[in-house]
């Protein structure tokens, strides 16, 4: 007798609705909620951080599967939170496959940049490592998507990102390149046209996400985005990311179900210029801080080599943690505030017949983001 | 039988939570969901494991089914499963390692290839005139580290003293491809620079360090071999390849790291150059002898001008086996190469 056989099946005919059995219901049903582990995940991202130089950079796949794993945590529906399955080791590997495939481009990419001087080669040369980037670029965002989807659960039934990378590649290069002929006016419109091209093969257990968002209905915010860039040094582009993300939830749909979220459009904007403030402030402590540790040195060794080792430490040091603090920032100020105000704010509108849903058939893989990890796709 | 703990029991095939008490019952895992009238399960301890997920618990699975049960804590006897292993009984951990080594293996040989086999080959391919444009793209950043603490110019060297200076050079290295140039730089750092296509630069420091003009002939011949067997430009190359992994790690701090390391030679390519020294000078009737004592002058300046808790900074680990290896008795004389004028001009340089 196989294990299986001592799991007694079950269909309870569940809905993850207010009234099971009742009519279809428009409107709010029941408010996503959220579980407080903002204190674990701001120690992670801060400890993390600092720990990312003295380990070559090697510990973000032990922070990313940590914070990630806090993060999903945080939602719960229904009663049951979202879990989050990645490990460290899968992130690593993939890491280590992608740099099989990336070092000889790169490589041979520099080798051209540097030893060959001729005009048409170099040309040829930008040409071609642009589409190569952007392709990879296309490539690496479904990669991370397919990873994060295989990787999550709830109640035990997986996501899963379907699709073809390569042509996620391809639909990035000709985004990109039409979007750069529009004078990136086109671009709402080519934005919309990619997350049709994703959402609409994305998966929970055997039942499809769907999204019909139109770009028609950004180009008006997307103007005044553009037309507000320079005067607002390029903030409206975060008033214009809130006003997407609401658009986005809004449109996604699983079986009838929705996932609007009320949170403010400024909401973005304020998180970006919060964090500007504290990196522009504490930036210009970190230089002062700086010039008063050289004005010392000069004091107290004023020639010689011992200068010159301390004055590079004295300059290394401060940088490095000023680079570890805003890391930190920006998962205190941005990431984990938007994402928890964004699922607080969250509600569930129509109706999800639980128990037609039944497993993912779809491998899950066992490597993580790989290129996506490479080319630092994906803000954690 | 001990009940252990209760959790949240999900089939992996519904989307269905229910719960669950977990006991011990002898080798296996006794699961009692709640409401259920069957048997409860029984999962054999070896074909499970425990892992945590943070924010979420902890979580027993079994290895060939998509179920599993989510509890707040650990039974005391869960075990480790901690070890490689122990989660190698599942078909995912095993494809896993199998990918790990094989990737790790696949980088190690690149990476083999882009530090080594790569840089040999590609260095013979490239044209002189390229590669004096890419030397001269380094002098800043090397000027930026000699200018360190507000010194860093370029000495201003009479006619009859840069005349000198190329006669000693040209005949160190007859028949060369490379057109040579040599600048004297005011810095308290005693080293001499090669850089990629003739080059070279000395510091005031190094001429302040040295006790004789041979020395500084020595020195000259220890350098162009460094540009006749092409070290730098091998060692850009390779910095290119660095500079790929690096900043896709670091992003471009690694790349600016990688090309500093391109003004660094390696152990080999300064073994080169001290054997290639001793040939030139030879050859051309200057005294090999002078490049042990140079090595020695230079050692005891950097260590010299090293506060005494960074002395071990300066300590060279080969350089007893370099001074070993440049040894040489012998009562001949030779010309000194540098005249004793200029000699005297090259040590009041930058002092004005």
């Amino acid at each position: 007798m196989s294990d299986n056989d001592h799991l007694s099946p079950i269909h309870p005919g569940s809905v993850l609705a207010v009234q099971p059995e009742g009519p279809r219901v428009d409107g709010p049903l029941k408010r996503v909620l959220t579980r407080d582990h903002s204190g674990q995940i701001y120690r992670t991202a801060f400890w993390g951080s600092f720990l990312l130089f003295p380990t070559l950079g090697f510990y973000q796949f032990w922070q990313k599967t940590r914070l990630r794993s806090l993060i999903w945590s945080s939602v719960e529906l229904d009663g049951d939170a979202f879990e989050y399955t990645g490990r460290p080791m899968e992130l690593l590997i993939g890491f280590m496959v992608a740099m099989v495939i990336l070092v000889p481009l790169a490589a041979l990419n520099q080798y051209v940049a540097v030893f060959i001087s001729d005009s048409l080669v170099q040309t040829i040369r930008s040409v071609v490592a642009a589409l190569v980037l952007g392709w990879l670029y296309g490539f690496a965002l479904l990669s991370h998507r397919r990873y994060l989807a295989s990787r999550t659960r709830w109640r035990g039934i997986r996501f899963s990102q379907r699709g073809s990378r390569v042509q996620s590649g391809f639909l990035v290069v000709t985004y990109g390149f039409l979007s750069v002929l529009s004078l990136g006016i086109a671009a709402p419109y080519l934005d919309m046209a990619y997350q049709r091209f994703v959402w609409n093969d994305t998966w929970f257990g055997d039942e499809r996400f769907t999204f019909q968002g139109q770009g028609k209905a950004l180009i008006g915010p997307w103007l005044a985005c553009l037309l507000l860039a320079i005067p607002s040094l390029g903030l409206s582009l975060f008033y214009y990311s809130g006003v997407r993300l609401r658009y986005l939830l809004d449109e996604i749909r699983l079986g009838d179900m929705r996932f609007p979220s009320a949170f403010s459009k400024w909401m973005l904007f304020k998180a970006a210029f919060f964090f500007a403030l504290v990196a522009i402030f504490s930036g210009v402590l970190v230089i002062a801080m700086i010039g008063v540790l050289l004005g010392l040195n000069s004091t107290v060794v004023p020639t010689g080599m011992a200068n010159i080792i301390l004055n590079v430490i004295l300059v290394t040091l401060p940088v490095v943690f000023y680079l570890s603090f805003l890391r930190f920032c920006l998962f205190r100020f941005m990431v984990v505030p938007v994402l928890i105000e964004t699922v607080r704010k969250g509600t569930l509108e129509g109706m999800l017949d639980l128990s037609s849903i039944g497993q993912s058939q779809f491998s899950t893989g066992y490597v993580g983001e790989g290129v996506a990890s490479a080319l630092d796709v994906g803000a954690f | 039988m001990e009940q252990l703990l209760t959790g949240r029991y999900f089939d992996g095939r519904t989307a269905q939570g229910r719960a669950v008490r977990l006991a011990e019952d002898g080798i296996c895992w006794r699961l009692e969901l709640e409401g259920q009238e069957a048997e409860p399960l029984l999962w054999p301890r070896t074909e499970c494991r425990w892992r945590t997920i943070a924010g979420s618990g902890h979580v027993l699975e079994h290895h060939d089914d998509a179920a599993y049960a989510l509890f707040d804590r650990r039974p005391p006897r869960a075990g480790r499963t901690r070890r490689l292993f122990a989660r190698a009984s599942f078909a995912d951990s095993r494809r896993l390692i199998r990918l790990g080594v094989a990737s790790a293996l696949a980088l190690a040989g690149l990476l083999a290839l882009v530090h080594s086999a790569l840089p040999a080959l590609i260095r013979r391919t490239v044209p002189v005139d390229t590669e004096a444009a890419l030397g001269e793209q380094l002098l800043p950043q090397l000027v930026i580290v000699l200018g360190i603490g507000g010194h860093g110019r370029a000495c201003p060297m009479e006619g009859r003293l840069t005349a000198n200076l190329t006669a000693v050079v040209n005949r160190l290295v007859l028949g060369t491809r490379y057109h040579y140039q040599i600048d004297v730089y005011d810095s308290p750092i005693a080293n001499a620079f090669a850089l990629p296509g003739g080059h070279i630069v000395l510091t005031t420091g190094l001429i302040a360090a040295l006790g004789s003009a041979p020395e500084l002939v020595a020195v000259l011949a220890h350098e162009v071999t460094h540009v006749e067997k092409r070290h730098g430009l091998t060692s850009m190359i390779q910095a290119s390849g660095d500079g790929a992994l690096l900043s896709a790690v670091f992003g471009n701090a690694g790349s600016f790291a990688a090309q500093l390391g391109a003004l660094n030679y390696s152990r080999q390519h300064e073994r080169e150059a001290d054997a290639g020294a001793l040939e030139r000078l030879e050859r051309a009737g200057y005294d090999p002898g002078a490049l042990n004592p140079a090595l020695a002058h230079l050692a005891a300046a950097s260590r010299m001008s090293l506060p005494p808790g960074l002395a071990f900074l300066s300590t060279h680990p080969d350089l007893e086996e370099r001074l070993q290896a440049t040894k040489r008795d012998g009562e001949t004389s030779y010309p000194p190469g540098i005249g004793n004028v200029s000699w005297q001009l090259l040590r009041a340089l930058c002092k004005s």
